[in-house]
């Protein structure tokens, strides 16, 4: 009863760090401080090849996989929380409470009953706890065991999927165009070549070259700041090799042009008529 | 009785995570601790199948609890990608900043 004790008061306490902890770090570890009381309390049940793949698993796996992703985008991840005691949070945990007044009524006022199943404490002495349950997951739950296979294989492969770069293979080129007076449709593919209308989908995508029709000041300079703000450093990289052409109809100051410069390898200015 | 133990204190610590798992998703506006939250939900959930299993001498809780871990990886990689991506296209953490379906 101690040791129940002692673990349950670790295992809440760290579940409270997680949420109360501004340190998306600091709530990792305090996550992996939980799973292993948890881990711990399955050993206390009797089911000690789960408590291993517990701490296999979610210990080993999924904490390390989210220290990689808070890595991965930056620690600077830690939201500004000015107080914890606002109104939707009392009114969130006053929710919680009334959960668990209900829970712990249906819990405490009810007898548990149910059918005895057939492995009894002496029985899973003789066979040993991880037999019992290979026995029976690879009998009458090897279906849904095999189905577990298929879903970790879509899930690879959806993961993959997903990480790539979802680069537009299927144009050769993509101009990206300032051009105020393009109405109608974002892109605009023309054989090899899909031109993109910057002033209505403004997000990071790949681009070849840029092309410049008709932008105010205030726009090609939203541009260039955001461009200049990209932080993925292979499409950083291609900018600096990439041409900016400005046409004819579209003046712009000499420190937007000066910043063009700056973020892209060559800029032309287009000589000629107004369109 | 568990080795002295109800197993309604069991039942009761996983409310507790449970309950606080589901308002850590709702308190906090981080996707990556969002998705902590819903991993201890998980947790708490596999404690009651594992204290249910030793309560009725029944190895099936035990079954239940290995596939919601061999789920709860998978749902936890395509989660942090997905989370990886919409950076990619919106810088921040922040769920309520990814309000749109579109780009």
């Amino acid at each position: 009863m101690t040791f129940f004790l002692i673990l349950a008061i670790i295992a809440v306490l760290a579940a409270l760090a997680v949420i109360f902890n501004r340190n998306v770090v600091h709530s990792a570890l305090a996550l992996l401080v939980n799973f292993s009381a948890i881990a711990a309390l399955y050993f206390t049940l009797n089911a000690q090849f789960l408590g291993i793949a517990q701490i296999l698993v979610y210990a080993g796996a999924i904490v390390v996989l989210f220290l990689f992703v808070v890595m991965l985008l930056g620690a600077d991840l830690g939201e500004p929380v000015k107080s914890w005691i606002t109104g939707r949070n009392i009114g969130i945990v006053i929710l919680g409470l009334i959960m668990l007044t209900i829970i712990g009524t249906a819990v405490f006022e009810n007898t548990i009953y149910g059918a005895q199943g057939d492995f009894s404490q002496e029985l899973v002495a003789q066979v040993g706890q991880t037999q019992a349950l290979g026995a029976i997951l690879f009998t009458r739950y090897l279906v849904p065991f095999q189905l577990v296979a298929v879903l970790l294989s879509v899930g690879i492969v959806g993961v993959v999927w997903l990480a790539q770069h979802q680069r537009r293979q299927n144009f050769r080129t993509v101009i990206v165009v300032l051009d105020a007076g393009w109405s109608g449709e974002t892109e605009l593919a023309q054989g090899d070549v899909v031109r993109v209308n910057w002033l209505r989908n403004q997000a990071f995508f790949e681009f070849d070259s840029v092309e410049i029709v008709e932008a105010s000041d205030e726009e090609v300079a939203g541009f260039v700041v955001q461009i200049g703000n990209d932080t993925d450093d292979w499409r950083r990289s291609r900018y600096r090799h990439m041409s900016c052409r400005i046409l004819p109809g579209c003046v712009l100051p000499e420190n937007t042009l000066r910043s063009l410069r700056d973020l892209f390898a060559e800029v032309h200015v287009v000589e000629g008529v107004a369109r | 009785m568990i080795n002295g133990v109800p197993i309604s204190f069991y039942l009761l610590l996983s409310a507790i995570i449970f309950t606080i798992g589901a308002g850590g998703v709702l308190i906090r506006r981080n996707v990556i601790v969002v998705l902590m939250c819903v991993e201890m939900m998980m947790n708490s959930v596999n404690l009651t199948f594992i204290a249910f299993s030793r309560f009725l001498d029944s190895v099936t809780g035990q079954v239940f609890v290995l596939m919601i871990m061999a789920v709860a990886a998978v749902e936890v990689a395509v989660g942090l990608a997905l989370v990886v991506e919409l950076n990619r296209h919106k810088p921040g953490v922040d769920i309520n900043e990814f309000n749109s379906l579109k780009g």
